[in-house]
């Protein structure tokens, strides 16, 4: 079922110029939806036009059936958690999380009942009385989402509500987030650009470039399979290069990348002809050194490493351009390598360009 | 830190000297005995404290001037923080025009050619000399109270009224009850500002003031003119000693100074 629905939206900061031009978008009741990309993408003003901040010059906004497209933001029943926390300087705690409630004129006792329990669901039950500058970010932030879920919206806007936490509770609080989420079966939509909290978090993920959206997946899909270059870059599938398709079945791809002939996986729903160019992308992590080690072997000569801690990062010059490769080990020898990537790991997506029918 | 050599002190001494030095004189001198303006004087008094209390036209011009400056400074307030919130929080067409005229005070004086006019619609319409002073003054101090008050707002987190507005406050009820309690000291430091602006100006005064109606600094210029005594100088002591005295206080409730 969809709860809210975005349209044909066309929305942004000068008429001339939309920044949304007909974003269709649909999220279910107690779903939680991320918008992931990179600055400039498009998510926030999908999620300001949501709010209602900026007012969306065609399409419709539906939530629950209803058209919002032209309701005033105060009159939206949809809650905001913002990066910077934009609690009230001059109310505490008690007072902060009070004032939706007393803006829907909710008798004493309900407001102070209610209050209690938001702030007793985000751990800060006993901080009523004091000010934000008394408290830590991560603090903050709990505060900011108890004044949010009180009001129970019928939707939850989050704008990158983690970024300013350091990363250890940052980590805690996708945890934290998450299961507040099931508990109270909010609907979210959640804009990030950090790829590893959308996987974390969500139900589904919408990465967005440029306005547009590039793919919907579920985390599984948009991690392993990328079906645009720029989803594959943004996710991390830093090696690259160029082939030609010799044959296709279904998933299972055979391309040919100069002299070599490599097995490879496409998950697009086009078919691709033989002898089509193509993009092949592999992350780092998922191959493997130095030993011919499978189908997919590529011949390489050690250029330089860089130590991580945890792993090593090799960088190699192979025929097909230079490859970065992480191991968990340092190796006993650089002298001959060999690159090793697995047919399911490595990813064929369309060159940029070219028309299928 | 770093250790400040000879040469700091010495120009740190000849700045305080440049800026305190005129005060000194006038606050020493206004203790002088003798009927002529003397520094430092010979012997010491207190008649001419009695005497600007004693002198009739002064207190009524002191009156006069708070009046238009406490009259002027609440309208130029109430203009200007509309006006400043419209600066800060929208964009509109002609907006940089607008900001580089607020930006700087300085550029003012030119409307004192204004005024002039306005002198010449008092005068012709029948105006009242008070309410002319009163729009003069206002004119004046709206520039001075929009930049300290934008100054405030710029440094409020526009999403805080965002947030207020999801959470059901329509945009005027989030300006009042989220914006307005966020920017006190700002208002009060913007009004403290235009007050002490409107009760010390000539220029303009000089051009409103009419039959009967003179402000204080007017009045003290006219003095001046015929007496040498140091009726002014006492009269100077006095009026550092209360602004002194305003700034201190309200410094000292709220962080006034940081705004200014």
């Amino acid at each position: 079922m969809s709860f809210l629905k975005l349209e044909n939206v066309v929305a942004g900061y000068e008429k001339k110029h939309p920044i949304l031009t007909g974003f269709n978008l649909t999220i279910a009741q107690g779903e939680l939806v991320s918008l992931l990309g990179p600055s400039g993408c498009g998510k926030t003003t999908t999620l300001r036009t949501v709010a209602g901040f900026l007012q969306a010059t065609e399409g419709r906004i539906l939530i629950g059936g209803q058209d919002y497209t032209r309701r005033p933001p105060h009159k939206r029943n949809i809650g905001l958690v913002f990066q910077n926390y934009a609690l009230f300087p001059h109310l505490n705690v008690f007072r902060n999380v009070a004032f939706g409630l007393r803006m829907r004129r909710r008798p004493r006792a309900e407001i102070r009942e209610r209050v209690l329990t938001a702030l007793e669901r985000v751990g800060m039950a006993g901080f009523e009385e004091r000010l934000p500058a008394q408290l830590s970010g991560g603090q903050q932030q709990r505060v900011a989402l108890a004044r949010a879920i009180v009001i129970e919206p019928d939707l939850l806007l989050l704008d990158e509500p983690l970024s300013n936490l350091d990363a250890k509770l940052r980590v805690e609080m996708r945890a934290e987030l998450r299961r507040l989420q099931k508990d109270l079966g909010i609907t979210m939509l959640y804009v990030t650009h950090d790829q590893a909290e959308a996987l974390s978090l969500s139900d589904r993920i919408v990465v967005m470039n440029s306005g547009q959206i590039e793919q919907i997946g579920v985390p599984r899909e948009i991690y392993n399979r990328p079906q645009t270059a720029f989803v594959a870059r943004f996710m991390g599938f830093d090696n690259h290069f160029a082939a030609q398709v010799s044959a296709h079945k279904g998933e299972r791809v055979t391309v040919q990348a100069g002299a070599l002939t490599l097995e490879a996986t496409y998950g697009g729903t086009e078919t691709l002809r033989v002898g089509e160019t193509v993009d092949v992308f592999f992350r780092p992590t998922q191959a493997r050194l130095p030993h011919q080690d499978g189908p997919n072997t590529i011949p390489a000569t050690f250029e330089f490493l860089t130590f991580q801690g945890d792993t090593v990062q090799y960088f190699v010059e192979t025929a097909l351009g230079r490859f970065n490769v992480i191991t968990p080990e340092e190796l006993a020898s650089t002298d001959t390598l060999h690159v090793s990537i697995a047919p399911e790991r490595l990813i064929v997506i369309p060159h940029e360009g070219t028309t299928h029918v | 830190m770093k250790k400040r050599g000879p040469f700091s002190y010495l120009t740190l001494a000849l700045a305080l000297l440049f800026l305190l030095g005129p005060f000194v004189v006038i606050f020493v001198a206004s203790f002088g005995e003798k009927r002529t303006l003397a520094f430092p004087p010979e012997s010491w008094s207190l008649v001419w404290f009695e005497k600007v209390f004693a002198t009739h036209s002064f207190l009524e011009a002191f009156q006069t001037s708070l009046v238009i400056a406490a009259e002027s400074s609440l309208t130029a307030l109430l203009l200007g923080i509309p006006a400043a919130y419209a600066l800060v929080r929208f964009k509109f067409p002609g907006q940089n025009a607008l900001e580089i005229v607020f930006a700087s005070p300085a550029i003012v004086p030119g409307l004192v050619v204004g005024l002039a006019l306005l002198r010449y619609f008092v005068l012709v319409s029948g105006l009242p000399v008070m309410t002319g002073l009163y729009l003069g003054h206002t004119a004046i101090l709206f520039p001075y109270t929009v930049r300290v008050v934008s100054g405030s707002l710029r440094n409020l987190d526009p999403s805080i009224e965002a947030a207020a507005v999801s959470l059901g406050a329509s945009r005027l009820r989030s300006f009042m009850a989220v914006v307005l309690p966020n920017i006190r000291s700002g208002i009060l430091a913007a009004f403290i500002l235009a007050f002490i602006t409107s009760f010390n100006n000539v220029p303009i005064s000089l051009f409103l003031t009419g039959p009967g109606v003179t402000t204080l600094p007017i009045r003290m210029m006219l003095y001046w003119e015929y007496n040498f005594d140091p009726t002014i100088a006492a009269l100077s002591t006095l009026l550092i000693v209360m602004t002194v005295l305003v700034v201190q206080s309200m410094e000292r409730v709220l962080n006034v100074s940081a705004h200014m």
